[in-house]
């Protein structure tokens, strides 16, 4: 390296005081200015998860948010060289340290979560559509769906993305919830999915196959009754139908 | 599309209205940070597609951290390689200072120590990314507040680097003159230090007085008379190149920012005749 130990040390201490904010003694600088740069930095850093998690930044108030922001900056170094991708760091922070149960918080990885996928899928890259040709026209339980590739399946905990967090904590279950960019609005949307029609979703996308190939294979795999497949099964053309209008599922193979 | 005349920074909340942009008003060509815009796809990926049919487009990165004592993010600068090809970005620059240490970003610029050895590593540092990227660097001189562990002055810290590894100058005229106000020096003499043949690029923006004897470089209020002044002072030193106006928020007088952005072709048109601005 041609870079002596000394000015990489001196480095490395400033970036330090500026995630830190401790130990602001750096070499040859101005103790008072140099107060500026974790200001900017922090201001920053914070503004971003402000923005990312204004539910979360609701929840915990003022200063439980403050003290979580300056936990996660402090102890956790960001290698993500994209701002608006940063905000992702906050949610594996505190999964990864158990934040929500330091503060009493259980649901806290589940809302961040949530509150981080509708950003991300609002602005993923554009997924190829698998099919080139795909319509409407052919039965729907029996031929390949085309999803909307822009979506992602989370599974939850706690019920987050109701929006009402009063006695939550009572409410611990599983929870499936679709989060998907319709391509004409280009904004994201959720919607909460029974487990089955979370498997039948990830099922025919990832294996291409119909939805009646994919109940069959739960229905056997469960040992569901006939009585209840024949529900179900109703119950899928009627969820078709909807995620059709919702822009969802784009059609048929 | 070839880069020249007087751009504006493109930032999100005035996408529209630089969109709607024509003839007279129209800038000469946007300058985008390529961190807010690669790897996305949805309504800001139509938008960058809008951005790049309308305008030559130029980036200015945030994350490079060139300055940084780490190895240089090999996967990142691939991603800006491909973000550069397929856009297309005519010019791509950077800031001389730092932004990561230990792997950890900070997001903000931070000063580099002025000292030799930091010198023989941006030099070094300059190369690698010049020969990945197939393409000249052009690096920013930064506003600061500090000094940090200086070993030499500030002017001879550029000098050498832009010098030694035959980058382009990003001239940040602002800057210069936040600094010179800051850390009391003359601008002018600061500028004709540099190597001035080597500017391929200058910035304009504004910024904010927030104590009798510190600046602060907002991008965020109108240019200054003594900015323009020196704006216009410089530019006789130098061949014709981009200029840009930086505006990072407080867009609600349109008016104003149009208005600075005449006054920069006027005083370009002024120094460098025909040759350069429409």
């Amino acid at each position: 390296m041609l870079l002596k130990k000394e000015t990489y040390q001196i480095q490395q201490q400033f970036a330090e005081y500026c995630r830190n904010n401790t130990n602001a003694s750096i070499s040859g600088a101005d103790q008072v200015r140099i107060q500026k740069y974790r200001d900017l930095v922090f201001t920053i850093v914070e503004d971003a998860l402000q923005s990312a998690y204004p539910i979360t930044h609701f929840v915990l108030q003022e200063e439980k948010w403050l003290q979580f922001v300056c936990d996660f900056f402090s102890l956790h170094p960001s290698a993500e060289p994209m701002l608006w991708k940063m905000p992702k760091q906050l949610y594996l922070f505190a999964v990864k340290n158990n934040y929500g149960d330091k503060i009493n918080c259980p649901f806290l990885s589940d809302l961040l979560l949530f509150e981080w996928k509708e950003i991300e899928i609002e602005w993923m890259e554009d997924e190829e559509i698998l099919f080139s040709e795909f319509s409407f026209l052919k039965n729907n339980l029996e031929t390949i769906p085309v999803w909307n590739p822009d979506y992602e399946i989370i599974q939850l905990s706690y019920p987050v993305h109701l929006n009402q967090f009063e006695n939550i904590e009572n409410k611990k279950g599983n929870y499936f919830i679709l989060i998907f960019r319709n391509r004409e609005t280009n904004k994201s949307h959720f919607l909460e999915l029974s487990p089955l029609l979370a498997y039948i979703i990830q099922t025919t996308h990832e294996e291409s196959i119909s939805i009646t190939k994919a109940l069959n294979t739960a229905i056997k795999q469960h040992n569901i009754d006939a009585n209840l497949a024949s529900n179900l099964k109703n119950g899928l053309d009627e969820f078709c139908k909807k995620m059709i209008q919702e822009k969802f599922l784009l059609g048929f193979n | 599309m070839n880069v020249k005349g007087v751009g504006i920074g493109f930032r999100r909340d005035i996408s529209d209205f630089i969109l709607s942009l024509e003839g007279k008003n129209k800038p000469s060509f946007v300058e985008l940070a390529p961190e807010n815009w690669m790897n996305i796809g949805g309504e800001w990926k139509k938008t960058l597609h809008q951005i790049a049919e309308k305008y030559p487009i130029t980036c200015h990165g945030l994350s490079l951290s060139i300055g940084s004592p780490d190895e240089p993010d090999w996967e990142f600068l691939k991603q800006i390689k491909k973000f550069i090809k397929e856009t297309p970005v005519q010019l791509y620059s950077e800031h001389l200072s730092f932004s990561k240490c230990d792997n950890a970003h900070l997001y903000e610029l931070l000063p580099i120590p002025f000292r030799e050895d930091a010198v023989k590593h941006i030099v070094n540092r300059i190369n690698q990314v010049q020969d990945f990227l197939e393409m000249q660097l052009v690096i920013e001189n930064v506003s600061y507040y500090t000094p940090v562990a200086a070993e030499m002055k500030e002017e001879e810290f550029i000098s050498q680097i832009v010098q030694e590894s035959n980058c382009g100058l990003l001239l940040d005229i602002n800057n210069v003159f936040v600094n010179s106000f800051n850390h009391k020096y003359n601008p002018k003499d600061f500028i004709a230090s540099l190597p001035l043949d080597n500017v391929k690029y200058i910035h304009m923006a504004g910024h904010e007085q927030v104590a009798p004897d510190l600046i602060i470089d907002t991008h965020g209020q109108p240019i200054v008379n003594d900015v323009f002044e020196l704006y216009n002072w410089t530019i006789n030193y130098l061949k014709p190149v981009p200029v840009l106006l930086e505006r990072d928020f407080n867009f609600e007088d349109k008016d104003q920012i149009m208005s600075e952005i005449n006054q920069l072709k006027k005083i370009s048109n002024l120094v460098w005749k025909k040759e350069y601005v429409a």
